[in-house]
């Protein structure tokens, strides 16, 4: 093609043309090799002078895109969802039980947690979701939702009918023998 | 009519030459990199925000119920900076101010101070206005309570008009999103917010 109308030559030119261009780094640089600039190289050539740098400037690249990663992999999971382990036997036939210490640990299911329903707080009965504990905010419970605010339920061993407060809700584990759920700790703030 | 026939097709040939000259390839690899490059910014202010340290405006009208937080805070709202790492690193003290979620609409946020971690034992006036030196009889009731485990016990600062713990009860820690340590806005009332009334 015609070298007047390369469009990445206007506006990026190549700066071994120019006598007069001053040699500038681009901020971060590495001791002894220039990293290509925005645009003005194809992806191809990219590769080709990656597997010619030096090695501080391929482990300065990699911290470099694993800082990037860490960054996106903890918003997508702030916000939009991310993927638990559960332990615990207190879901038992939904989840199988394994333990939560060091070798059952493995063995765990692994579940997706989506985080887009925390826009408008709409839950349905029966919906399986994860809080953090009333008692101890450094541990997250799984467990399946009985009671919206507003329902009336009746706790099980005992005949005492309680209504949900605004912004609460009751939850229960499947497997009833061994959970620890509202009919423990009552209540459960939207969290 | 075979002349403006002509003449079109000759015009879109040249056009066709011409989409065929421009590098497409620099262009779409340009646009990706930018592209990338804005949303590695947006998660970094995303983790900081969530992390680090916060803006927060708050609002009396929709935050807080009236000017709760009075004289702390203004009654048409401050903004205040919002740090994240004490309550996550769980050294929260009595006395300081912090934004969490409101236990009775998970959508709202509101400020208030804290006045007694798990464990302590905490005194509070459900109707202070109708505690008053004018009457003969003393019908102010105070309670007294001992805050359960995993949670805190928050009041607004404006006790008069503050819905706060006397109304909803102790608060459970996770509710907390951070500790509001300094206010940025207004000029005049920038400064670090103090650890009591």
């Amino acid at each position: 093609e015609p070298k007047s109308l390369r469009l990445s030559e206007t506006r990026f030119p190549k700066q071994r043309r120019n006598p007069f261009f001053v040699k500038r780094p681009p901020f971060p640089s590495p001791p002894h090799r220039r990293l290509p600039s925005l645009g003005s190289r194809s992806s191809s050539e990219i590769k080709c002078r990656k597997l010619i740098m030096g090695k501080w400037s391929a482990m300065w690249l990699f911290t470099r895109k694993s800082v990037t990663g860490a960054l996106f992999g903890l918003t997508i999971s702030d916000r939009y969802g991310s993927i638990v382990p559960v332990t615990g036997s207190s879901m038992h036939p939904t989840f199988s039980a394994c333990d939560a210490r060091f070798p059952g640990y493995l063995k765990a299911d692994v579940v997706l947690v989506e985080k887009f329903c925390l826009e408008k707080y709409k839950f349905s009965h029966g919906d399986v979701i994860t809080f953090k504990s009333p008692t101890d905010h450094k541990q997250t419970f799984v467990k399946r939702l009985i009671a919206l605010p507003g329902d009336w339920v009746q706790v099980p061993e005992s005949s005492e009918i309680l209504k949900i407060p605004e912004g609460h809700c009751w939850v229960e584990g499947d497997n009833a023998a061994c959970s620890l759920d509202s009919r423990s700790f009552g209540f459960v703030c939207h969290l | 009519m075979s002349t403006a026939g002509s003449r079109i097709a000759s015009f879109l040939r040249g056009a066709a030459a011409r989409f065929g000259k421009v590098p497409w390839r620099e262009i779409r690899e340009d646009a990706f990199e930018r592209a990338a490059l804005v949303l590695k910014a947006a998660c970094f202010v995303h983790v900081v925000n969530a992390y680090v340290v916060g803006i927060a405006f708050v609002r009396p009208s929709s935050t807080v119920r009236g000017p709760s937080m009075l004289p702390t805070i203004n009654l048409t709202g401050d903004v205040v900076a919002v740090e994240r790492v004490s309550p996550r690193w769980g050294s929260l003290a009595v006395g300081d101010v912090v934004i969490l979620l409101s236990p009775e609409n998970p959508r709202k946020t509101v400020a208030k101070r804290v006045l007694g971690l798990e464990g302590d034992a905490v005194t509070f006036v459900i109707d202070p206005a109708r505690g008053s030196a004018f009457q003969t009889v003393v019908v102010v009731l105070v309670y007294l309570l001992q805050v359960p485990e995993g949670h805190v016990w928050v009041q607004g600062d404006n006790i008069y008009s503050s819905r706060d713990s006397r109304q909803f009860g102790p608060v459970p820690y996770g509710l907390i999103q951070g500790r509001a340590f300094c206010k940025v806005w207004p000029p005049e009332a920038v400064g670090l917010i103090g650890q009591k009334l």
